[in-house]
């Protein structure tokens, strides 16, 4: 078989204690697209970085082309061949196209004094954008293109350095559905016989559109490899987690009770582009769903006062309220967690407790308005141990807990707060099926205490699972309403795309 | 695991963690009094070691106010001017009413004064603030050239001179001052809720925002207390010589920056503790006073003081 470009035998890596992946074994076909799916905490991402030469392996080889090899650090790695696509792009926003593809190895003019030159730069960038078919114009800078375009001059920029192993992690990452689709139409173009691309994601349609083969981690084991076109979703979540999928999400039996916890007439903030007006029930879970650009997150904010009110009412049980900041929402009662836990949710260097207590520092103060310490660490211990937060180390840096923890932390800072509503933006991105079964009970318990729950969404599996009625959006309007029996996941999509 | 056992277990990890840096500072202490000691007899006597409490107290007290503001993950390059400003105002009001307590109160008003309009313009006007301090290096070290007409105010009554020359027992009124000024500032940072709220501002901004936590007015305190530290500073320095010296403090925002982070702060904000602001303060006294025990010559100090200093930090980023 030398068809086969890269093999792992028996990786075993260990961090102090912990055994992070335990005697993998993993052969790329030659010009396979091969997926790799696993909880977070599975191995994918120690997996990656052994690969990329980011940590070493404490036992096993890694054989490339038939040889074995021992990578030294990134660099070297991409010497050899093997570049990897993190979440977070490695480009630069004010340079062009071009510049950025050839960043590093640009054509030179003048040996001498190494000046690069320009028009040859873009001969060959448009000569790489023309192979591929890809309608971009290298002199353009960077920030102007979006999401999905970016990921792709980052894979541009990984072929004109030869690579032969493309590792990309959660590539789709900050795409609406539209780039998504033209991302992958784009990604079966680069597929050739000498490109191997190893595909790590959490959405499973994305695998099975897309991959050759998919191996299932789990626990830091190899559990198997699987031809994609022989597999179901089933037996592939079976395998990374081994329980069925039905136990996903929680039986809802809907406790809707009939007083209106939040009403709210033709709100519009500057970077909404219409006035909404809906209603939010007692005990509801109102399911708010729609692509990028729907205007989702932007409700979210004008909701809690982020940013600026231009029209509108806000009541809270019947009550008007005026709500100019996220401390006036607080105060009535009313929280929001943001989409991106890392930027907007979380202080990563912080530790849990910090995390948990700081909004609710009131709570632990003494009689002399001091912090006492026991209270902050009883309250937050509790509160970790009612979210399930693993490890249960409240002195832990958030930074280093994995992304469903994370969330758990981000969703559990409002929990002491007792709020009356909770706002809900994207709460299951990018975490795993275990954590997320365990934050949609954490929104299901709320709900039958009471508490008025909107969730914004763009996965619509979720909104029609957890919801009990559904707001569709598109350019910023409601263009349906609908309780989530009456509605598929299909009809769902095809709504917020602007379908009938 | 039952709870008090791993509640415990928690605790000895998180002493040690929470205070490596502190600990390596002492060790940088350590290893300066040991030089010292060995080039200079006198350097470890209780005399010396006091005056250095005395020497450092102005950096130190400016250095508290200036832990907050770098905390928040701002700066304030108008210190200096700000200290000069409160001493000269603080001469002025002295000279004019004869009351003692009018001048402290009115010269730590005015460095408040001064931070305050550093928050404002920062926080509402979105303007950097290393950007509005630089101004306000250069407008407040103007007003008090312009204000004393470039000559010191002095014949103040010898009175005042307590705070900055005087002592109770052996011990420097500065001293005690800076003592008391760190007090405050603990409680403040650690113990109340505007403390944490400051930090985690600093840690990440949006988030607080987002956690509904009144950022801009905490951001705006920072800078007022810095202002205050100012004015204090600022008195102590007028009452040393018992005059107002239009361009005292010189420079004081780089010593002041230097003892912060060489206490182990971050530029970028949520991270430094007061007491690690001690230790860097306290090392930096501590290299002045050696060097002039010894008899090096100012202009040989100052290259010596900048190589410790990025030595010292150097060590600790390996740490």
């Amino acid at each position: 078989m030398n068809n086969i470009t890269l093999e792992l035998k028996n990786i075993t890596k260990r961090f102090g204690g912990i055994t992070a992946l335990n005697k993998v074994n993993m052969s790329l076909k030659k010009g396979d697209i091969h997926a790799l799916v696993g909880e977070n905490g599975a191995g994918k991402s120690t997996l990656i970085k052994i690969l990329t030469g980011v940590h070493k392996n404490d036992a096993g080889n890694i054989i490339l082309d038939g040889s074995t090899i021992n990578l030294k650090n990134p660099i070297d790695a991409r010497k050899k061949g093997i570049v990897a696509i993190y979440q977070e792009l490695s480009l630069i926003e004010e340079l062009t196209v071009g510049q950025n593809i050839f960043l590093g190895h640009e054509p030179i003019s003048n040996e001498k004094f190494g000046i690069t030159d320009r028009k040859k730069l873009y001969k060959k960038s448009r000569e790489y954008l023309n192979r591929f078919e890809l309608e971009i114009d290298p002199e353009i800078p960077i920030k102007k293109l979006g999401m999905g375009q970016k990921r792709i001059i980052e894979i541009l920029k990984a072929i004109t350095i030869e690579a032969k192993i493309l590792l990309l992690d959660e590539p789709t990452t900050g795409m609406s559905k539209a780039e998504i689709d033209k991302f992958f139409e784009i990604i079966t173009r680069f597929k050739n016989k000498d490109l191997t691309m190893v595909y790590i994601s959490h959405h499973l349609e994305q695998v099975f559109k897309l991959s050759d083969k998919v191996t299932v981690l789990r626990n830091g084991e190899k559990i198997k490899t699987h031809k994609t076109s022989e597999v179901d979703k089933e037996t592939l979540v079976h395998d990374m987690i081994g329980e069925n999928l039905e136990d996903e999400f929680p039986d809802h039996h809907s406790k809707v009770k009939d007083e209106v916890k939040l009403e709210i007439k033709n709100l519009k903030t500057e970077e909404m582009q219409e006035k909404l007006s809906f209603q939010l029930f007692a005990g509801e879970i109102l399911g708010v769903t729609g692509i990028i650009g729907s205007g989702k997150s932007e409700l979210g904010r004008a909701l809690i006062g982020y940013s600026p009110k231009q029209y509108g009412e806000i009541k809270i049980e019947n009550e008007q309220i005026h709500i100019n900041s996220p401390v006036d929402a607080k105060k009535a009662g009313m929280v929001y967690t943001p989409e991106d836990r890392k930027t907007q949710g979380l202080f990563l260097d912080l530790k849990i407790e910090e995390n948990l207590i700081i909004p609710n520092i009131n709570k632990v103060l003494s009689n002399l308005r001091f912090i006492s310490n026991s209270l902050k660490k009883q309250l937050s211990l509790s509160t970790a141990k009612k979210l399930n937060v693993k490890p249960l180390d409240t002195n832990m840096i958030v930074k280093n807990l994995s992304g469903g923890n994370q969330q758990k932390i981000v969703f559990g800072k409002w929990l002491m707060s007792n709020p009356k509503i909770m706002i809900l933006d994207e709460p299951t991105k990018g975490i795993d099926i275990g954590a997320k079964k365990e934050v949609y009970k954490l929104i299901n318990d709320l709900a039958d205490q009471g508490v008025g729950i909107i969730i914004l969404s763009s996965e619509f599996q979720e909104i029609k699972n957890l919801s009990d009625r559904i707001l569709i959006l598109r350019n910023g309007q409601i263009i349906k309403e609908v309780k989530s029996e009456d509605i598929t996941e299909k009809q769902i999509l095809s709504s917020a795309l602007g379908g009938k | 695991m039952d709870n008090s056992s791993l509640e415990r277990k928690i605790k000895s990890n998180n002493l040690i963690d929470t205070y490596k840096k502190e600990i390596g500072l002492v060790g940088i202490i350590l290893i300066l009094f040991v030089i010292f000691s060995f080039v200079s007899e006198y350097f470890l006597s209780s005399s010396n070691l006091l005056n250095i409490t005395r020497q450092i107290s102005v950096n130190f007290i400016v250095a508290i106010g200036a832990t907050f503001v770098i905390l928040s993950g701002e700066i304030d390059l108008s210190v200096g001017s700000n200290a000069a400003l409160s001493g000269m105002a603080a001469a002025f009001i002295l000279t004019s009413t004869n009351s003692i307590p009018l001048a402290i109160i009115g010269g730590i008003l005015t460095g408040g004064l001064v931070g305050s309009i550093n928050g404002l313009i920062t926080v509402f006007g979105k303007v950097q603030s290393f950007i509005v301090t630089l101004s306000m290096l250069g407008i407040a070290r103007g007003i008090t050239l312009a204000w004393s007409g470039g000559k010191p105010i002095s014949g103040l009554p010898f009175e005042f001179s307590i705070f900055g020359a005087g002592y109770w027992g052996i011990i420097p009124i500065p001293t005690i001052i800076s003592f008391i000024v760190f007090i405050f500032g603990y409680l403040y940072l650690n113990k109340t809720k505007h403390g944490i709220y400051i930090r985690s501002i600093g840690a990440n901004r949006e988030a607080a925002k987002y956690s509904a936590i009144p950022v801009s007015k905490y951001r705006i305190y920072t800078f007022i207390i810095q202002g205050l530290t100012c004015g204090i500073g600022g008195i102590i320095l007028t009452s040393k010589l018992l005059s107002a010296q239009p361009s005292v403090a010189t420079g004081l925002e780089l010593d002041v920056i230097a003892a912060v982070i060489l206490g182990g702060a971050s530029l970028s904000g949520g991270v430094g503790t007061l007491i690690g602001t001690l230790f860097g303060a306290t090392i930096m006294g501590i290299i002045s006073n050696g060097m002039n025990l010894i008899g090096i010559s100012a202009f040989y100090q100052q290259i010596v003081r900048g190589i410790i200093i990025i030595v010292a930090i150097a060590a600790q980023k390996r740490a």
